[in-house]
């Protein structure tokens, strides 16, 4: 029988270290891909990853057992990005430029396309870029509300929790958020296979 | 029946089967009916398919190990919250409950203190008793008359 989140976070509270072990081992690879999607760098989304999970192990004291784990993990990772994205947009003023010139690997990492790809594969790449450009270009809660149901599966009413919002603001957070990607998707000239032209 | 400014913006929660069953069936009745909600509906629905065209991620296999590695490390030091915390939140509630203990101890201290003084004062001096003179009293031996003793 799978024990509950919660069930381990109270255990984590009481000082058992396994009990951790499980959380990580289970939503691991959702923050870690929770970050990336938000701040498009592995390596900073890996530092994300886990400052995310050693603050719930310092926290477990604070925890309540009323809340939910899963929203409180994500409220504390929603939070460490948007620290991170801020820290990185002031760095980015100051730096942009001095960075891409000496090395192209720092930022962001994922905009940068190998060329000796064959051409499906840069054509591929070359989307994927594109679709990452249009998700930083939205607004912060645009940009996490979407991607909390797009890729990580959050209902409406766990991502109000988590963005400290009602289900109606979350509702319209989304529902702006994919017009507004339409429009920049429409730009870029990517198109779906669906019967419907952008 | 729903117009069709009623239904768009509810359309991304549609495709999320985020309403409620009886406007979800509203809503796919209308979408039947109006070819431009239709529509609407097709570009959301191609926008979400978009974005999963994007790769999740692989994690790096010991990034769990690591991350137990720093939490272990920090349990074993017994490092209390506010010294690793970067929250400032934290620290200030930290600071401010040893605040509070030290001040709770010194008022206690100070209100021990004032009811030992309190008593101390307040004691009652038991009823001041008649002075006792003592008076050193010569005895004067009357020495006898010097005079002849007569046989
Ligand atoms: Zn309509």
């Amino acid at each position: 029988m799978r024990v509950s989140d919660e069930e381990l976070m109270l255990r984590c509270r009481h000082g058992d270290t396994s009990a951790f072990e499980l959380l990580v081992a289970r939503y691991k690879d959702a923050i870690l891909n929770f970050a990336y999607r938000m701040i498009h760098d592995y390596h900073r989304a890996e530092d994300v990853t886990q400052e995310t999970f050693l603050r719930v192990f310092r926290n477990a004291d604070h925890y309540k057992p009323s809340a939910k784990f899963k929203n409180w993990l994500y409220l504390i990772a929603a939070n460490l990005c948007k620290n991170e994205l801020r820290r990185c947009q002031r760095h980015q003023q100051t730096s942009l430029d001095a960075m891409m010139a000496e090395n192209t690997d720092a930022w962001p990492r994922s905009l940068t396309v190998s060329t000796n790809l064959p051409d499906h594969l840069y054509e591929k790449k070359e989307q994927q870029r594109l679709i990452e450009q249009a998700l930083t270009r939205l607004p912060e809660n645009q940009r996490l509300a979407l991607i909390m149901v797009t890729y990580q599966g959050l209902r409406y009413d766990e991502i109000a929790d988590v963005l400290n919002c009602s289900v109606s603001a979350v509702k319209s957070l989304i529902h702006r958020a994919r017009q507004g990607l339409r429009g920049w998707l429409v730009q870029s000239g990517i198109r779906g296979s669906t019967n419907a032209s952008l | 029946m729903l117009h069709c400014e009623n239904v768009r913006p509810d359309l991304s929660a549609y495709l999320d089967r985020e309403l409620p069953r009886w406007k979800m069936q509203l809503i796919r009745w209308h979408l039947y009916q109006c070819p431009r909600c239709s529509h609407e509906m097709a570009l959301l629905q191609q926008t979400d398919e978009i974005l999963h065209w994007l790769p999740v991620r692989a994690v790096e296999s010991d990034l769990a190990h690591r991350i137990l590695q720093r939490a272990e490390a920090e349990n074993r030091k017994g490092v209390p919250i506010w010294k690793h915390s970067t929250s400032t939140v934290t620290r200030f509630r930290y600071l401010l409950r040893q605040k509070a203990l030290a001040s709770a101890f010194a008022i206690c201290l100070l209100i021990g203190l004032g009811i030992t003084l309190t008593q101390s004062v307040m004691k009652p001096k038991p009823a001041a008793e008649p002075e006792v003179r003592v008076v050193q009293v010569d005895l004067i031996q009357e020495q006898p008359a010097r005079g002849y003793i007569l046989y």
